[in-house]
């Protein structure tokens, strides 16, 4: 039998193989990243206290308000008819992911001029839950994007929303130290919320990596195409990217950092979270870049060599 | 009436004939190929062939794309089963194109409306034909609609000189289409990706 291997193509031709998605690249991973981050800083403010909490809160907003908008903003097409995302609710995560970002933009306003107030009243309580659940749904929703998509195996696959949630809480904790570890905040956190957040980022980590583990070996069990694009991201096109951004410098360092070195100033949580966000951006930018369409058969378990005979 | 289609691949040489009369019939711009014909080079010397297979908008039942478009740009035409753009609606988030397995969706860039030679203009050809796009939009096969409609049918079968392409009524247990299907075991691309194309091949 004759061995069909299909090429990887880099244009679109009028060639059969295995053609990597090009449309979703810098700026939606600009857009994904800052959602997320921000979403999953807004969130983790939210089991804090004082200054640090509202600070947090503040960082977070913006960062989905300012930066997330925009990017999305700046990658359509016709920009100026993005309000009409509201219309497909019922079927299209991305229209959802328009409410989700348009309701932590108002509970989340609200929330922080509350907490600005330190007010603390039943309707305060309210919209912190609200503004809480809107910034969960935003740090979800852009993994259900990518794996509501069937055409990219690599997409498809129930982790994923569950790796960028995780991923999301990881660049949030991160975040929230790091705000924390500003000169004027930096006796503001209680002892015991400044061990909660080192903990939770330690177990992260170990989640995070076993997660990748297990999401790399899924696909290069799973369908040839989804085999395709985990070689690509771990030795054909990206290894560089995974093996030094995701792994060592966004697991490997910021996990033995803490354990080598013993002060915790400022400048150390700066090393530190920008390890951490180079391998959150790494991990979003080979997800969204290794994607890979099947190739066009007529039946996926065509034999070729009959197809041949049959033709000639 | 629905939209339906059966490509014999027995039948394509590989002219791109259909893919010329799509563009004649449309005047798609510039890298823009509404239906295509795919070229595969198999196995390895002295045992070689080459596989044809053509490629076009499958219209499927249960569209991804229409599904993941967030305005509503994407419809299916119920009348016909045909699965098209409201350029007006589109915002060119491209999540059509990124769910479509087919890969059968085209982003208009900007400037790509300028024509095969901007130096020199539009030709009124294109001029006509371009009135039609937006640039930042998504275009896709409309499955010549209005050719259907009139009784026609589309372009590329048309165009086909070997008539590999038969295009007739899903919808009508005795149509031609439908009979190919049955005698013929058609099968559909992709049949694992659960969108149901109206586009079915034989061989």
């Amino acid at each position: 039998m004759l061995h069909r291997n299909f090429k990887f193509l880099e244009e679109d031709t009028f060639e059969v193989g295995y053609n990597p998605q090009k449309e979703w690249a810098w700026l939606i991973t600009i857009a994904f990243f800052l959602g997320e981050v921000g979403a999953g800083l807004f969130l983790v403010s939210l089991f804090l206290t004082g200054k640090v909490a509202l600070w947090s809160a503040i960082v977070g907003w913006l960062i989905v308000t300012a930066g997330k908008n925009t990017a999305h903003f700046i990658y359509l097409g016709k920009p100026w008819r993005f309000w009409r995302m509201v219309f497909r609710p019922q079927t299209s995560w991305i229209s959802r992911g328009f409410y989700a970002t348009g309701s932590l933009m108002v509970f989340g306003f609200f929330h922080i001029v509350l907490q600005w107030q330190e007010s603390i009243t039943p309707l305060s309580i309210i919209i912190m839950w609200l503004a809480g659940i809107s910034a969960f749904w935003v740090m979800i929703y852009d993994g259900i994007v990518m794996t509501y998509s069937p055409s990219l195996p690599l997409w498809n696959n129930s982790l994923l929303p569950i790796l960028r949630l995780s991923y999301a809480v990881m660049g949030g904790v991160t975040l929230s130290l790091l705000i924390a570890g500003t000169p004027q905040l930096a006796t503001m956190l209680t002892p015991s919320e400044l061990h909660m957040l080192g903990t939770v980022e330690r177990w992260l980590i170990i989640v995070n990596l076993v997660m990748i583990i297990v999401y790399i070996m899924t696909m290069t069990y799973s369908v040839a195409t989804a085999k395709e694009s985990a070689y690509l991201i771990v030795k054909e096109k990206y290894p560089a990217v995974f093996w030094f951004g995701v792994v060592l410098v966004g697991l490997v360092v910021i996990f033995l950092l803490p354990v080598i070195v013993k002060t915790h100033n400022l400048s150390f949580l700066v090393s530190v979270a920008t390890c951490e966000l180079i391998g959150d951006f790494c991990i979003l930018f080979l997800l969204l870049r290794s994607g890979v369409y099947s190739p066009l058969m007529p039946h996926p378990n065509i034999d070729t060599a009959l197809f041949s005979r049959m033709r000639a | 009436m629905i939209w339906g289609m059966v490509i014999d691949l027995k039948l394509c040489i590989g002219c791109q004939a259909c893919s010329l009369a799509c563009k004649q019939e449309y005047g798609t711009p510039r890298g823009v190929y509404w239906t295509k014909t795919l070229i595969e080079e198999v196995g390895t010397y002295p045992n070689v062939t080459r596989v044809y297979t053509p490629q076009i908008c499958n219209h499927c039942e249960e569209a991804p794309c229409e599904k993941a478009c967030p305005t509503g740009a994407s419809y299916t035409d119920i009348e016909h089963g045909v699965v098209l753009v409201d350029y007006d609606k589109c915002v060119g988030c491209r999540a059509c194109y990124v769910a479509c397995p087919y890969q059968n969706r085209h982003y208009l860039k900007r400037g790509v409306l300028k024509g095969y030679y901007p130096e020199k203009g539009l030709t009124p050809f294109e001029k006509q034909c371009y009135e039609q796009f937006q640039e930042g939009t998504v275009t896709k096969c409309v499955g010549c609609i209005e050719r259907v409609t009139a009784g026609l049918d589309p372009a590329c079968v048309v165009g086909c000189p070997t008539s590999a392409r038969k295009f007739g009524d899903l919808s009508d247990p005795n149509s031609e289409i439908r009979k190919l299907i049955r005698s013929r075991n058609a099968v559909q691309p992709m049949p694992e990706k659960g969108t149901e194309p109206k586009v079915y091949y034989i061989s």
